[in-house]
């Protein structure tokens, strides 16, 4: 009897085993271990590019959670030199518009200093480049060119983030009359919805830009109230249950005072004007607790009956950052042949997950600071930042708008 | 439409061709594909051509060369420059540069298309004449496009003769090798040819009726069929993933169960492990196992039928539905506390304070004491 059993459990592993390797090399582009891609969904002109450059500037040098952004040093050289590029006053000189051909993912080591001379290596960050007329091309418009490597990466981003032009907002809301920009909003919305991510936010770029007719800036709530009002697509995506709450993130590349607009359309820089990026890390914060909330969400979906903790999810399915989050406050996973079990109800990971963020460390031994303390770090900062954000009275939207609301 | 080059003209079969390709936006409208060469007219072909002329900035008198593979059309060679837009190169009013409407610069991708591996490509060699003649074949196609934006239609080109070494008198470019760009199937794989070139520089005469399909006459066919694409699989790694696998699962089931043969627990370098596998012993009714979860020395203060008493009220009848969960841990140096919670249906709900202890790397339930409160 049990020879039989042996022989049965063998089989089966073996069997599994040539399934999962035959699903290893079907995709030909498995993401590395511990990889969040970020993918900034946006038309050409948007602002993708210009929103790499001042993501690796805001990251340089640690700042007061200590992470930074490493890269190869081909990469670290091209970044640097776009960067003296636009910080660099004495010219207009800008990058150039991103070609067809110049599709690049760029990787990012997410490196956290700690204490005492201690770093760790967090995650693994891809950010992928693409000319934005190949997102207009998916959206029906454009001439048809294709991507293969953006289309994979907006298949497989762990989120995805929907870039508005402030500069053509801008002209919707004030010049009037915008029936391409507003149609252009609905395509790119209707992108969104398509995605199969649930983690989806929105950023409107060039937010300096954003002033009425006699110069003064808007609020978010005035740009979004707006919005609804000339936009019946935007009105609905606020409202489409499946994302839940969509943060509406506002992103200047530029900042305040660095960039005038010509009549023309051209920009020039301010001579000796300072380069300052707002809100440029916040698509990069909202990542991490996202993918841990959107994992919770499926594995309570898929909840055994009648129970809080077992799921039918199988754990190859979670995100390699849920699962350090996971290890990281002690949340014990079981797994068996349909699914696996947690030791703590899935309601409660958050709470638990938070908590131990907001524990002192304890003294362990040996003291080692490692990859799930660099984890613990950056997810730390991520909530931190991202509650900020909501709670800042200049970016409050009313009234808040609940998925599945009329 | 199709676009052609001065001077052009039915060639003798031993000279080499290329068709004149550009790549380029408008003030308004977005980066497209505005010559394609006839035999490359189809959407796949277009796609690709877009994706691998990638902007290079190169010093004059130099030129990118890209193979591309896995296409339909068999090898591909690009040789190109990444041209900054001037008003002037391309006849439009106004000076200096030419700018989109956000004010950025606009690059072209302005070359040729041979259909010859990169290799022949180098061993003919491409010269300066031969890309003004690309430049004077394709700038009325910009400039059309320019001035019409999104009501531009995309141009074809035909196939033109290249200046042999012997009869050129001009410069030399010099060619920049990029890495092969590499067309990949449904699947995500490259698509890789038998690694099989034609042996000569075949002279690939224009000859074509239709544009986007491959006419060769039946005169000036090249005796080396074009490659056959085969998709990689890797058949032979899934094999040996498997096998290993398999030994692993023998290997590991042997040592479980000569182990288990042994003694009643397995050891666990974490807490949460030793109280994972109590919970789950009472969950399924086994009270001998999940004994052996004490300390040596608590199972000396609480024997075998108090143990059952406490954990097992039900013993015999339906012990299966015994609920077992507990908290998460609280670590404190080589010990740790955590509340076990017991439900069965029908009888009183226990709450245990649990104090775990390491004894030599495994974990084990120290002590427990029953909370007051249960129902």
């Amino acid at each position: 009897m049990s020879a039989t059993v042996i022989i049965v459990i063998v089989l089966a592993l073996a069997a599994f085993g040539f399934r999962q390797s035959k699903r290893a090399g079907s995709t030909g582009s498995e993401p590395a271990p511990d990889q969040v891609t970020l993918l900034m969904l946006g038309f050409q002109g948007s602002g993708k590019t210009l929103m790499l450059a001042s993501l690796f500037k805001h990251f340089r040098l640690g700042g007061p959670y200590g992470i930074t952004l490493l890269t190869d040093d081909v990469s670290e050289r091209e970044l640097e030199q776009l960067i003296d590029k636009i910080q660099d006053t004495s010219n207009n000189d800008l990058p150039d518009s991103t070609g067809l051909g110049d599709t690049r993912a760029w990787r990012f080591t997410v490196r956290v200093l700690g204490e005492d001379g201690n770093t760790a290596d967090a995650l693994t960050l891809k950010y992928l480049d693409y000319a934005g007329e190949y997102a207009e091309s998916v959206s029906g418009a454009g001439t048809g060119e294709v991507d293969g490597e953006f289309l994979s990466t907006l298949k497989s981003a762990d989120i995805i983030v929907g870039v508005l032009d402030g500069e053509k907002i801008r002209r919707l809301l004030v010049d009037g009359g915008q029936g391409r920009v507003a149609h252009e909003l609905d395509r790119l919305l209707r992108l969104l919805v398509r995605a199969d991510q649930r983690s989806v936010h929105l950023v409107i770029s060039k937010w300096d830009r954003l002033k009425d007719a006699h110069g003064r800036p808007f609020t978010l709530d005035q740009v979004v109230r707006q919005l609804e009002e000339k936009s019946a697509g935007f009105r609905d995506f606020r409202r489409t249950p499946k994302f839940g709450r969509i943060r509406i993130i506002p992103v200047s590349t530029f900042g305040r005072d660095f960039i005038d607009v010509l009549p023309d359309g051209s920009t020039a820089k301010r001579p000796g004007a300072q380069w300052r990026p707002m809100n440029i890390d916040l698509p990069f914060y909202c990542t991490l607790p996202d993918i841990l909330s959107g994992d919770i969400a499926l594995m309570a979906a898929n909840a055994k009956p009648g129970s809080t903790t077992q799921t039918t999810v199988s754990r190859d399915r979670l995100a390699q950052v849920t699962l350090g989050a996971l290890a990281m406050a002690d949340i014990a996973l079981k797994i068996s042949t349909h699914g696996f079990a947690l030791t703590v109800p899935f309601s409660a990971i958050t709470a638990r997950v938070r908590a131990r963020l907001a524990a002192p460390q304890e003294h362990r031994q040996p003291a080692v600071f490692g990859t799930r303390d660099a984890l613990g770090r950056v997810l730390k900062a991520s909530y931190s930042r991202s509650e900020a954000f909501d709670k800042d009275p200049s970016w409050k939207i009313h009234p808040p708008v609940e998925a599945g609301q009329p | 439409m199709t676009v052609s080059a001065p001077g052009d003209a039915l060639a003798a079969p031993d000279r080499p061709h290329a068709w004149p390709f550009l790549i380029g936006r408008a003030r308004h409208a977005g980066h497209r594909v505005l010559v394609v060469p006839d035999f490359m007219a189809d959407r796949a072909a277009v796609s690709a051509l877009a994706a691998a002329a990638r902007t290079a900035d190169l010093p004059d008198g130099t030129a990118r060369l890209r193979e591309l593979r896995g296409l339909a059309n068999g090898p591909i060679c690009l040789v190109y420059r990444s041209p900054t837009a001037r008003a002037g190169d391309y006849r439009l009013p106004g000076d200096g540069r030419l700018l989109d409407e956000t004010g950025r610069n606009i690059r072209l991708a302005e070359g040729l298309v041979l259909r010859l591996p990169a290799s022949a490509v180098e061993a003919i060699g491409i010269d300066r004449a031969d890309l003004e003649r690309v430049h004077a074949t394709v700038a009325p196609a910009y400039r059309l496009f320019w001035e019409r934006e999104d009501g531009f239609t995309r141009q074809t080109s035909r196939g033109l003769e290249l200046s042999t070494p012997v009869g050129r008198g001009g410069e030399p470019i010099r060619l920049q090798r990029d890495a092969p760009w590499v067309a990949k199937s449904d699947s995500g794989m490259p698509v890789h040819p038998r690694p099989r070139q034609p042996e000569t520089v075949a002279g690939y005469g224009p000859g074509r009726q239709e544009s986007g399909r491959d006419q060769w006459p039946e005169t000036q066919r090249p005796e080396t069929q074009w490659p056959e694409m085969t998709v990689a699989r890797p058949r032979r790694k899934r094999l040996l993933f498997a096998a290993g696998a398999a030994v692993a699962a023998v290997i590991v089931l042997t040592v479980v169960l000569v182990g288990h043969s042994r003694a009643p627990v397995t050891p666990h370098a974490l807490p949460d492990a030793a109280l994972t596998g109590f919970c789950d012993a009472v969950n399924q009714g086994s009270a001998v196992h999940a004994y052996g979860f004490l300390s040596a020395a608590y199972r000396q203060q609480m024997s075998k039928a108090v143990f059952n008493a406490q954990f097992f009220p039900a013993a015999g009848k339906d012990e299966s539905k015994v609920a077992c969960t507990f908290t998460a841990p609280a670590m404190s140096g080589n010990a740790a506390d955590s509340t076990i919670f017991v439900v069965s249906p029908g009888h009183s709900r226990s709450t245990w304070s649990a104090h775990l202890t390491e004894e030599s790397g495994t974990w084990y339930i120290g002590s427990m004491a029953r909370n007051a409160g249960g129902r």
